[in-house]
């Protein structure tokens, strides 16, 4: 898998101060981010606006949540590197890009890291 | 002729001479590393001396809204020569990358204005800008220089501050979510800018938002934030996002409920299945009620979209049919479209949240 969730229990953590379940996803080879927030919250009646009192939260699965959106960010990954690789493009990379696949290579331009796909063959 | 030590000095058993002697020593001493020569032992030679450098200097480094400050003491010395101190800084503590070198300078009070970066200091020092003393680190470790605070701006300053996030709701029938992400689409990243830096912002899904509600989001760095007013994400260290105004849920599967009569009053009501999905009280009827006038339900309870008791309310004229039945409608809030706006596109302002429309791309 090239989308993980960030190491480090900072990266998956619920902040008990806003009631939030914090998750962050990272593209090892292209540093991309991207960030799940589950809302722990009670929601209000909209007559009296007094808070729902909330059960075990079993509504939501944090678990579900992060499978299915690596799923779709590495779909996604994928068909971007194919793209990348039919047309020859080199991929600018975020600070966070740590990984280096077999047969590509990375140039240096000023600031930019790019990542340049091997000709041909697959590219996951 | 050795030279003078203080060894020497120091084994004369005279009080009073050994200290007026030790005292010549150390002023001769201090000339001599000023000086780069030895007063009592000149030479004829052409070449330049080597000049000592200086003790060192005591320094301290603060950072508070966007600048370093450095405070450096010299240390203490009778020489009148002018005495020069080189800093340097860099995010690396040994200094081996991205290393930024002040031009040399006898001031000993130093502003140096880096908004939001964090540096390891170093100093050393020079009589002559050529022989220097040794580096010395920061004694404090690392600064942050912070970043210029809204109190040090004037009053509704125009930030040029904006991004491209778009920012939008749907419902998975159980819950409500936001999604933020780039032009390419949900899970791209999006561009923000400040000043004339161009970052990157993650995209993100905030899941179990409060449905049948605007909604404004901002990103502190690491994490988003969903807050009800754009005051709330104005806060120094965060990036306003946009707003949104979030969908409701879909509509809810409607509960089934039976009267409880006894001798003809309504003195309860059975609830055979709570149903799921509720988002607000439902609107209960009574049907085939007979002879029955008046009776009407209590408050309702819901618990996490299903409704799980009705308190008995008005037990009516005592003249209800056994057939009466109770039918379902309503349970949720009008449902707006979901969508909304970045506050990008805004000519280089914040916007408030005034609902006018915008773009949502």
């Amino acid at each position: 898998m090239n989308w993980i969730v960030r190491e480090g229990p900072e990266h998956n953590s619920i902040d008990g101060r806003t009631h939030v379940h914090h998750v962050h996803l990272v593209n090892k080879v292209t540093g991309g981010e991207h960030n799940i927030d589950l809302l722990l919250s009670a929601h209000s009646c909209p007559e009296c606006q007094r808070p729902y009192t909330q059960n075990d939260l079993g509504h939501l699965d944090p678990a579900k949540e992060i499978k299915a959106a690596l799923e779709t960010l590495e779909a996604n990954h994928a068909a971007i590197m194919a793209y990348a690789q039919r047309h020859g493009v080199p991929v600018v990379l975020g600070p966070l890009a740590s990984l280096l696949p077999a047969g590509h290579r990375i140039t240096t331009h000023g600031n930019l890291r790019l990542l340049h796909l091997p000709r041909g063959g697959a590219t996951r | 002729m050795p030279p003078l030590s203080r060894a020497q000095i120091n084994g004369i058993k005279d009080f009073s001479l050994r200290t007026v002697l030790l005292s010549v020593h150390d002023q001769l001493t201090l000339l001599n590393l000023a000086t780069g020569t030895n007063w009592l032992e000149p030479t004829n030679s052409p070449q330049h001396p080597a000049i000592a450098p200086p003790p060192r200097a005591g320094f301290s480094v603060v950072g508070a809204n966007g600048a370093f400050n450095v405070q450096i003491a010299n240390a203490a010395q009778s020489a009148n020569k002018p005495l020069y101190h080189e800093l340097s800084y860099s995010p690396s503590p040994s200094f081996t990358s991205d290393v930024t070198t002040l031009p040399a300078s006898t001031a000993t009070q130093q502003t140096v204005p880096s908004p939001g970066i964090t540096a390891h200091w170093r100093l050393r020092s020079s009589y002559d800008l050529s022989n220097w003393n040794e580096y010395q680190l920061h004694p404090g470790g690392t600064v942050a220089a912070g970043l210029q605070s809204s109190a040090a701006s004037e009053s509704a300053l125009p930030l040029n501050q904006t991004n491209f996030a778009s920012i939008d709701s749907f419902s998975t029938g159980l819950a409500v979510n936001i999604r933020i992400y780039g032009r390419a689409g949900p899970t791209s990243q999006y561009a923000a800018v400040k000043g004339g830096t161009q970052t990157l912002l993650p995209s993100a899904s905030i899941i179990n938002a409060k449905p049948n509600s605007t909604q404004v989001v901002g990103y502190d760095g690491s994490n988003y934030m969903v807050r009800n007013t754009m005051p709330a994400v104005l806060a120094d260290g965060i990036i306003p996002t946009g707003n949104v105004s979030v969908v409701g849920l879909p509509a809810p599967t409607p509960p089934t409920i039976h009267p409880i009569l006894q001798s003809g009053y309504i003195v309860g009501y059975e609830i055979v299945d709570g149903g799921a999905g509720a988002t607000g009280p439902y609107d209960l009827n009574l049907g085939s009620v007979g002879g029955g006038k008046n009776a009407a339900p209590g408050a309702q309870t819901i618990k996490n979209g299903v409704l799980v008791a009705i308190a008995p309310g008005n037990p009516g004229n005592g003249s209800y049919s056994g057939g009466t039945n109770v039918s379902v409608q309503g349970g949720v809030l009008n449902t707006p479209s979901g969508g909304g706006r970045n506050i990008g596109g805004n000519g280089g302002r914040l916007v408030t949240n005034d609902g006018t429309t915008g773009s949502s791309t």
